[in-house]
């Protein structure tokens, strides 16, 4: 059987940290047998982290987020962003939604693009969410994704890769990892036989505070509340 | 503009003025009857414009060839005799020659959408107000939960039960309700 659980990832923030927990506490409450791995940052600790069964030290940095997803300790691993909330009990089914996918996420369609900071650009559109991520790391192919969209996303960070013809790929796009996802999803041969899929009714498992009503069908399961300004994050005192 | 409300006035005073018609006029929404239309009239002979403004144009000047009665309840009715007849006001056709039916019929219909489309827009704009006014509402719900986690004796409760009700909170009252529970529960534990 494999294992299965749930990764959060907080750093660079006491936000992310503060968001983190309570999270965690939202993925029990609803999935009474959920495992949860935090990734966090040691001086962030505050004697709330009991509220995950696993804690573990990441840099701190926004490339976090990938390299605690590579590092997952589950086989079945289901990501969520820090800043989202689990408010529905059809998250304790979150791991028998992979349909034959070695990989799920949400999407990033049209009728939702008046949410979404950068959407198109000449090259292409980016249509894969990364807010929360299922996948399954039983299968090897899912192991080597991971890991390159950590090392890619460093190297992107950090201005030491971006693709050659900017006008294709500005490089306004190079602060997003789903560009880096984007990338090896479309342009990378060795993952032409990823199975990626999207949520059914995907709004539902990622469902943004500034979201138009009538995106879902059926009731909300994740909660996000990525539109958040700084100031609020500062008066957590960040 | 004079009050001319029979047709042998109306075409003195036809006569005695020049009309430039609005391109954008249109049959009025309560009655095909009326064309309302921008309207210059200038005195020929003075040259004194008397009119420039939106017009309405009545088919008929039936105004004073109708039949009124009045009612016991006071209520008046009118009605077209049926001696005079309607008369048609020499106006309308002219309106009708230099605008052209068609045009007005056309324009007719695009200000019908276009008032169509703004009240629907406006309808839209409003449910989105009322979104974006949920979402603040849930925004700034969910930072008061991070703020209430970040304050020490609740940070360091291991009250699940409380800490749950204070995350599912609905509103700020309760928020504050359950967090007020549980401080006061874990003064009491400390003494």
């Amino acid at each position: 059987m494999p294992t299965k659980g749930y990764v959060v990832i907080a750093s660079t923030k006491v936000f992310f940290y503060l968001s983190a927990i309570n999270l965690i506490e939202s993925i029990k409450e609803f999935d009474k047998n959920a495992q949860v791995t935090l990734y966090t940052e040691e001086r962030f600790l505050d004697g709330q982290e009991w509220v995950a069964d696993q804690v573990e030290f990441i840099d701190n940095h926004t490339r976090a987020k990938l390299k605690g997803m590579a590092l997952t300790p589950y086989d079945h691993t289901f990501y969520i962003d820090a800043d989202c909330e689990v408010v529905h009990n059809d998250i304790s089914t979150v791991f028998d939604l992979f349909d034959d996918n070695d990989i799920v996420f949400t999407a990033l369609p049209d009728d939702r693009a008046y949410c979404f900071a950068q959407h198109y650009f000449p090259g292409g559109k980016l249509h894969l969410c990364g807010a929360v991520c299922l996948y399954d790391m039983t299968k090897p192919i899912v192991r080597e994704f991971m890991n390159d969209w950590y090392d890619l996303t460093v190297e992107q960070y950090a201005g030491r890769w971006w693709p050659e013809d900017i006008n294709l790929y500005p490089k306004n796009l190079s602060r997003w990892d789903q560009f880096s996802l984007w990338w090896l999803v479309n342009k990378t041969p060795k993952y032409k036989d990823l199975k990626i899929g999207i949520f059914d009714d995907d709004s539902r498992w990622n469902y943004y505070s500034s979201y138009r009503a009538g995106h879902n069908t059926l009731p909300v399961v994740i909660q996000h509340y990525s539109a958040l300004k700084s100031g609020v994050q500062e008066s957590l005192g960040v | 503009m004079p009050d001319i409300r029979n047709e042998i006035d109306m075409n003195k005073f036809m006569s005695e003025h020049a009309f430039l018609f609005g391109k954008s006029a249109f049959f009025h929404d309560e009655s095909p009857e009326i064309i309302v239309c921008k309207c210059k009239i200038t005195n020929i002979n003075t040259g004194k414009v008397i009119h420039d403004d939106t017009y309405e144009v009545h088919a008929f000047l039936n105004d004073y060839l109708v039949h009124s009665e009045v009612h016991e309840d006071h209520s008046v009715t009118k009605s077209p005799s049926d001696n005079l007849g309607l008369k048609t006001n020499p106006l309308w056709y002219r309106v009708l020659k230099d605008i052209g039916k068609d045009n007005i019929t056309k324009f007719t219909e695009e200000r019908r959408k276009r008032h169509a489309s703004k009240t629907n827009k406006k309808e839209i704009d409003k449910i989105r107000e009322q979104q974006k006014g949920r979402s603040k509402k849930l925004e700034e719900l969910f930072t008061a939960k991070l703020e209430v986690f970040n304050i020490d004796a609740i940070k360091n409760s291991k009250n699940k039960i409380l800490r749950g009700k204070i995350r599912r909170s609905q509103t700020i009252y309760e928020l504050n309700a359950y967090t007020t529970i549980l401080l006061m529960e874990e003064m009491k534990l400390a003494n």
